[in-house]
C-alpha cells in the first residue's frame, strides 16, 4: 500500500496513466518470462540436486564427473565432446567471423553481382538446417559428389569413408562436419552485418576519399570501427555458445553410431529427446547444464567486459 | 553505402576487386550446387540416382513433383486416429506453427520493447537489465526442465497451450525492436497527445505505422527460422509433424515409396521454394531493418 501511496504522491495523474499502460504492455511478456525462463531454470537447478524420487543427491554431479573422466550412460566421453564443441566454435567465430566481416563489407559496397551473390549465400539458411544438412549428408555418401572429389585428392578407396561415405568413417566424420561449418561460416551473420554497414553515413567515405583513403583504409579505419558495437553484440552472443557449439551434429549422425562426432550441444539435445522417448533421468542433463553454466558464466562476463573495453577504445 | 568504383580504381585495387569477385563466385557455387544437385536428382528414378548422382537425368521425371503430394508420407497413429501424414498434413502443421509462433513472439517482443523504450515507470531499468542479462548470459541445459514442465502443464501435443512457450518477449527480437523504437522521434507521440490522443491511439495510429517495416523484417526472419525448425515437432508436437520433421523421419518410410530418394529431393526443393521467394522479395527490407548494437561515432 505504501508503494501505491508513494506513487500517487510523487507522480501526476498523466504519469500514473502512463505507468498503467506500460505495465499492461509488459504484463504478458514478464509473466511468460517468469514461468518459462525463471521457473524453468530454477527447476533445472533443483533437478540437478535431485534423484528420480525427488530426494537430495550429489549423484548427478558424480555422473557428470564420470562422463568427463570416462563415459556417461550412453557411452559418450564429455571431454572429447567438449573439445569438438570448441573446435567448431573456433572455426565459426575465430576464423570465419572476420572473413564474413570482410566479405559482407565488399558485398555492401555493391561489387558486381552483389544481389545475386547475396541470394546465393542466404540459400542454405533459407533451405534450413534440416534440408541443407540432409542434402550434404547425401552428397558425402560413398558415391556422392563430395566424396568423389575427395577421392581425387588421395582418399583411400578401400576405406569406409570412400565406400560408405565421409560421415561413416571415424577418421573423416568430424572433419567433414568442421569443413561444412567453415564453408557456411564464411557468410555467417550476413543480414545483421549488412544492416549495420548500410547505416554507415556515405559522407564518411566521401570525405575519406577526398583525403586519399584507399579501399583497405576505408574498410579498416571507417566501416569496421563504425559498426564496432554491432560486432561486440554478435561476439557476445557467440561467446554464449563457447561450450555448446553444435553444428547440426544431431542431424549429421542421427544421434547414433559410435559418437566420434558428439559435441556437448548434441549431447544436451539428445538427452532431452531421450526423455521424450522415456529413457534417462532429468537429473543428469540438469547437472550437466548447471556445471557448464557455472563454467561459462565467468568466461562470458570477462569476454563481454573485454569487448566493451575494446569498444570504448575504438576510434572512427 | 557508397558503391565501389571499379573503373576509376588504381590497378592494385582492381586486382583486389577481381580476387574478391572470384572468391564470391566460388562461394556462390559452393552454396548453390547442393540445390542444383537436389533438383537434378529429384527428376530421376531411384535406380538412376543410385547409379550416378552426378549425371543429368536420362528422362526428366517431372511427375516426381506430383508424386510428392501422395508419396511423401510418414507414419504415426495418434489420438486423432491418423495412420499416415501426407505432404499436405505436414504443410498445414508447418503453416499453423509458423503463424502462431511468429504472431505471439513478435507481439510479445514489440509490446515489451515499446514499453521499455518509450515510457518511464518504476522498475523499468531493472527490467531492461534483466532482459540484457537473460540474452547475454548462457543458461545451459534447461531443455529437460522445460520438457518436464510442458508435460506437467499438458502442453505436449497440445496446440491450444504450446504457443505460451513461444511467446518469449525477452529474446533477440526485443533488442531489434528496442533499437527501432529508440530511433523514432518522441515528437510524433507528444504532438498526438497534445491533440488529445490517449496511449492506445498513439500506439495504434502513430507508432505502429512507423514500425511496420521492422515488424515485417523480424516476422520474416522468425518465419524462416520456424519453417525450418524440426525440434518443435520432434520434442513437443510429435503428433503434429511439420515439413522439417517429416523430412527428418522420412528415411524411416522409404520402403513405402517407389522412388524414395527422388521424392525426398523433390520435397526438399518444393519445401524450400516459398521461403526462398519470400526472402528474395523482402531482402532489402530485412537487411535495412535487422540491426543491433547501433553505430559508433
Amino acid at each position: 500500500m505504501k508503494i501505491f501511496q508513494k506513487i500517487k504522491k510523487n507522480y501526476s495523474k498523466f504519469e500514473r496513466r502512463d505507468f498503467l499502460f506500460a505495465y499492461l504492455l509488459i504484463l504478458f511478456p514478464v509473466a511468460q518470462f517468469l514461468v518459462f525462463w525463471v521457473f524453468v531454470n530454477a527447476s533445472s537447478i533443483a533437478l540437478a540436486f535431485q534423484d528420480d524420487f525427488g530426494k537430495f543427491t550429489w549423484n548427478n554431479f558424480e555422473a557428470v564427473k564420470n562422463a568427463f573422466v570416462d563415459q556417461d550412460l550412453f557411452g559418450i566421453n564429455l571431454k572429447d565432446s567438449l573439445v569438438r564443441s570448441w573446435i567448431l566454435w573456433l572455426v565459426g567465430e575465430v576464423i570465419c567471423f572476420p572473413i564474413s566481416l570482410i566479405t559482407t563489407y565488399v558485398l555492401t559496397r555493391k561489387i558486381v553481382g552483389h544481389y545475386v551473390f547475396r541470394i546465393c549465400y542466404i540459400i542454405p539458411s533459407l533451405m534450413g538446417a534440416i534440408i541443407w544438412t540432409l542434402l550434404i549428408k547425401e552428397m558425402v555418401r560413398g558415391e556422392g559428389p563430395i566424396t568423389l572429389l575427395v577421392k581425387n585428392f588421395g582418399l583411400d578407396p578401400y576405406s569406409n569413408a570412400a565406400t560408405e561415405g565421409l560421415l561413416w568413417d571415424d577418421a573423416t566424420a568430424f572433419f567433414t562436419i568442421v569443413s561444412v561449418r567453415a564453408v557456411m561460416g564464411l557468410v555467417g551473420n550476413n543480414a545483421v552485418l549488412t544492416g549495420a554497414y548500410t547505416r554507415v553515413p556515405n559522407e564518411l567515405f566521401e570525405s575519406a576519399e577526398l583525403d586519399g583513403a584507399g579501399f583497405f583504409t576505408e574498410m579498416f579505419k571507417i566501416a569496421i570501427p563504425c559498426i564496432w558495437p554491432t560486432i561486440c553484440t554478435l561476439l557476445t552472443f557467440a561467446l554464449c555458445s563457447i561450450f555448446t557449439c553444435d553444428y547440426n551434429v544431431y542431424l549429421f549422425t542421427n544421434g547414433q553410431g559410435n559418437f566420434e562426432t558428439s559435441t556437448i550441444g548434441f549431447q544436451l539435445f539428445n538427452l532431452t529427446y531421450q526423455l521424450r522417448e522415456g529413457n534417462g533421468s532429468y537429473g543428469y542433463p540438469a547437472a550437466l547444464g548447471v556445471t557448464l553454466t557455472v563454467i561459462t558464466l565467468p568466461v562470458v562476463l570477462v569476454g563481454k567486459a573485454v569487448l566493451e573495453r575494446m569498444s570504448e577504445n575504438v576510434e572512427v | 553505402m557508397k558503391e565501389l568504383k571499379f573503373r576509376k580504381s588504381p590497378l592494385g585495387i582492381k586486382i583486389v576487386y577481381a580476387c574478391f569477385f572470384a572468391m564470391f563466385v566460388i562461394f556462390a557455387f559452393a552454396y548453390i550446387y547442393p540445390m542444383f544437385w537436389a533438383i537434378i536428382n529429384s527428376l530421376k528414378t531411384d535406380r538412376e540416382f543410385a547409379a550416378n548422382s552426378l549425371n543429368l537425368p536420362e528422362q526428366w521425371r517431372f511427375q516426381n513433383y506430383v508424386s510428392v503430394f501422395k508419396d511423401f508420407k510418414v507414419a504415426g497413429t495418434d489420438i486423432r486416429g491418423k495412420d499416415m501424414y501426407l505432404y499436405f498434413d505436414m504443410l498445414f502443421n508447418s503453416l499453423w506453427i509458423l503463424v502462431v509462433h511468429v504472431f505471439v513472439n513478435v507481439t510479445s517482443s514489440a509490446m515489451l520493447a515499446y514499453a521499455i523504450a518509450r515510457f518511464r515507470f518504476p522498475g523499468k531499468n531493472f527490467l531492461y537489465a534483466v532482459i540484457i542479462f537473460a540474452n547475454t548470459i548462457p543458461i545451459i541445459g534447461s531443455g529437460p526442465a522445460k520438457y518436464k514442465m510442458a508435460v506437467a502443464l499438458n502442453m505436449v501435443n497440445n496446440p491450444a497451450t504450446i504457443w505460451l512457450m513461444w511467446a518469449a518477449g525477452f529474446d533477440f527480437a526485443f533488442i531489434v525492436f528496442y533499437g527501432y523504437f529508440k530511433g523514432i522521434s518522441a515528437s510524433y507521440s507528444e504532438s498526438a497527445k497534445i491533440d488529445g490522443a490517449n496511449n492506445w491511439t498513439v500506439l495504434i495510429k502513430v507508432i505502429l505505422p512507423q514500425i511496420i517495416p521492422c515488424i515485417v523484417a523480424v516476422a520474416i526472419t522468425q518465419a524462416i527460422s520456424i519453417w525450418n525448425n524440426y525440434s518443435i515437432s520432434m520434442i513437443y508436437l510429435p503428433i503434429y509433424p511439420n515439413l522439417a520433421y517429416g523430412m527428418y523421419i522420412f528415411k524411416d518410410y522409404y520402403f513405402l515409396v517407389k522412388d524414395p530418394m527422388p521424392i525426398y529431393f523433390a520435397t526438399a526443393v518444393i519445401s524450400s521454394i516459398p521461403i526462398i521467394v519470400l526472402y528474395a522479395c523482402s531482402q532489402n527490407l530485412i537487411l535495412t531493418n535487422m540491426t543491433t548494437g547501433g553505430l559508433k561515432g
